[in-house]
């Protein structure tokens, strides 16, 4: 087995946001935006509409360069977006190996397919014949073949139905375990950031008003008093409830 | 058990297509029988042994040869200079700001235009049919390009970035592939003109090739030989359609696939 090179003396944190500020026209969405990503940490990012998470993740992401103050990624990130943009003249596996020197036909493809939910779907399928969820999990497979230390996460799960939304959310739990990897989640769902993360923060007015490492007990009950009551918390902070 | 829906099916929908077809040649084999279609029309039948005879002595071979050797040419020229220009110009802003005023002036003026021009520069060698028919077919290509180029789904060139992708592997697996059905509107445009150019450029200035064997019919009179060169035209054209059509259902099979599975 390979040494984690994670645990060892340096746990720098894996994405290092300072003082980051960045506004469109008079709307200043992030303004001094301070931030950390330790290793393996899973941080989701609640906020009402418009209020900037996904021009932060983003900015994390490298998509958006026009800013002010200092980002630091120090990890492969694989990156998944609120509709799984998969390209649709490509066959599935071409779609998962895009631009990771690993060849459609490798093992690995299958692996992957298996490890995300897939094993009934043909490699060579194209992706018109997926339906929402499972084009979301082919766009979860072409992440992980290219071994990423860290997931940004941009609603990826926003445009599914409920109960393909929670099967997807269960997938990314154990697909997190099992790679150990650190992720930044931005979401509208208040549960689904409670069941996946192990913080969450919430930015309002451009700045984070909240910032707290959830200490629920695993597995994470939807119906337990400590997570109705940290559900609760939440949505009043939103400014819902 | 089955619902059958009461459609007609292809096979007799082709049956019903060539019902006129058939009862005009039926009707102008009847009138030229009687002759009333002297010196205007010769009979279906002497057609067909103008066409037998041309065959056989191989000057259909080598018209037609030297015809469809100068419209391939001149089509793969204007094709690849039209899609290079249009991916420059649909990349690059540099590009469509130099280039692209410039060309679409360009692409406004009849290249017929030209012709007496061409004549003078290039003579009536292989040359100036070849230029014309490049020019015509490269502004279809380049406008369709260009603007699909251009319009290439950001959200597919953002996916790019988060996938680390080269400029090579933009151009290959996104530019190319999204572009690719407005490219094959161009190349309809583009083999229709080519054979357009190909006829009229035959006809005016030619010492061999298909137009050149009707326009030396006319000097003879030779309405039979006339109105073989016209079916070669049209069955050309006819192929150039089905062939282009063919290669568009191949290579954008990704976008009929709901429709096969």
């Amino acid at each position: 087995m390979s040494t984690d090179s994670v645990t060892g003396a340096s746990a720098r944190p894996v994405v290092n946001v300072k003082g980051v500020s960045k506004a469109f026209g008079d709307n200043q969405v992030l303004d001094n935006v301070d931030i950390e990503i330790p290793p393996g940490e899973f941080v989701s990012i609640l906020g009402r509409s418009g209020t900037g998470k996904s021009t932060l993740l983003r900015i994390i992401a490298g998509l958006d360069t026009e800013i002010s103050g200092n980002i630091t990624v120090r990890a492969d990130a694989g990156v998944m977006f609120q509709d799984a943009r998969l390209l649709p003249w490509l066959s599935v596996a071409d779609n998962i190996v895009l631009g990771s020197g690993v060849r459609p036909d490798d093992p690995t493809v299958r692996e992957l397919l298996t490890r995300v939910g897939l094993d009934s779907v043909d490699p060579a399928a194209w992706p018109k014949t997926l339906s929402g969820g499972q084009s979301q999990r082919v766009a979860l497979a072409r992440v992980l073949v290219r071994t990423p230390r860290l997931l940004l996460l941009d609603e990826p799960f926003g445009a599914l139905d409920a109960l393909t939304r929670i099967r997807m959310q269960r997938l990314l739990g154990d697909v997190r375990e099992n790679y150990h990897l650190s992720a930044f989640l931005v979401t509208h769902d208040v549960e689904e950031a409670l069941v996946l993360s192990d913080r969450i923060v919430i930015l309002d007015g451009g700045k984070l008003i909240f910032d707290e490492i959830l200490r629920l007990p695993a597995p994470r009950e939807r119906t337990s008093p400590d997570f109705t009551a940290k559900r609760n918390e939440l949505l009043r902070l939103l400014g819902v409830a | 058990m089955t619902i059958t829906a009461k459609k007609p099916t292809v096979r007799h929908e082709s049956i019903l297509g060539i019902v006129i077809p058939l009862s005009a040649l039926v009707l102008w084999q009847l009138l030229a029988s009687l002759g009333l279609l002297e010196d205007f029309l010769p009979a279906p039948v002497r057609v067909g042994q103008a066409l037998v005879d041309l065959v056989s002595d191989g000057r259909l071979a080598d018209a037609l040869l030297i015809s469809l050797l100068r419209a391939v040419t001149g089509l793969v020229l204007g094709v690849a200079i039209g899609s290079a220009l249009g991916w420059f110009c649909g990349t690059s802003l540099l590009g469509s700001a130099l280039l692209n005023p410039t060309l679409q002036a360009l692409r406004a003026l009849p290249v017929l235009a030209l012709v007496p021009l061409f004549i003078l520069w290039f003579g009536i060698g292989e040359l100036s049919k070849i230029l014309m028919i490049a020019i015509a077919t490269m502004f279809p290509i380049y406008v369709n390009v260009m603007s699909a180029v251009s319009n290439v789904d950001r959200k597919y060139l953002e996916l790019a970035s988060t996938l680390k992708l080269s400029r090579w592997q933009v151009l290959r697996r996104i530019h190319l592939p999204a572009a690719l059905p407005a490219w094959f509107v161009g190349f309809r445009y583009s083999s229709g003109f080519a054979l357009v150019i190909l006829v009229i450029s035959e006809q005016v200035n030619a010492d061999s090739g298909l137009g050149y064997l009707m326009t030396e019919a006319r000097t003879y009179y030779r309405l039979d030989v006339i109105i073989v060169g016209i079916l070669i035209y049209g069955i050309l054209g006819v192929l150039a359609d089905r062939g282009v059509a063919a290669l568009e259902r191949r290579a954008l099979r990704w976008n009929d696939a709901v429709v096969k599975a």
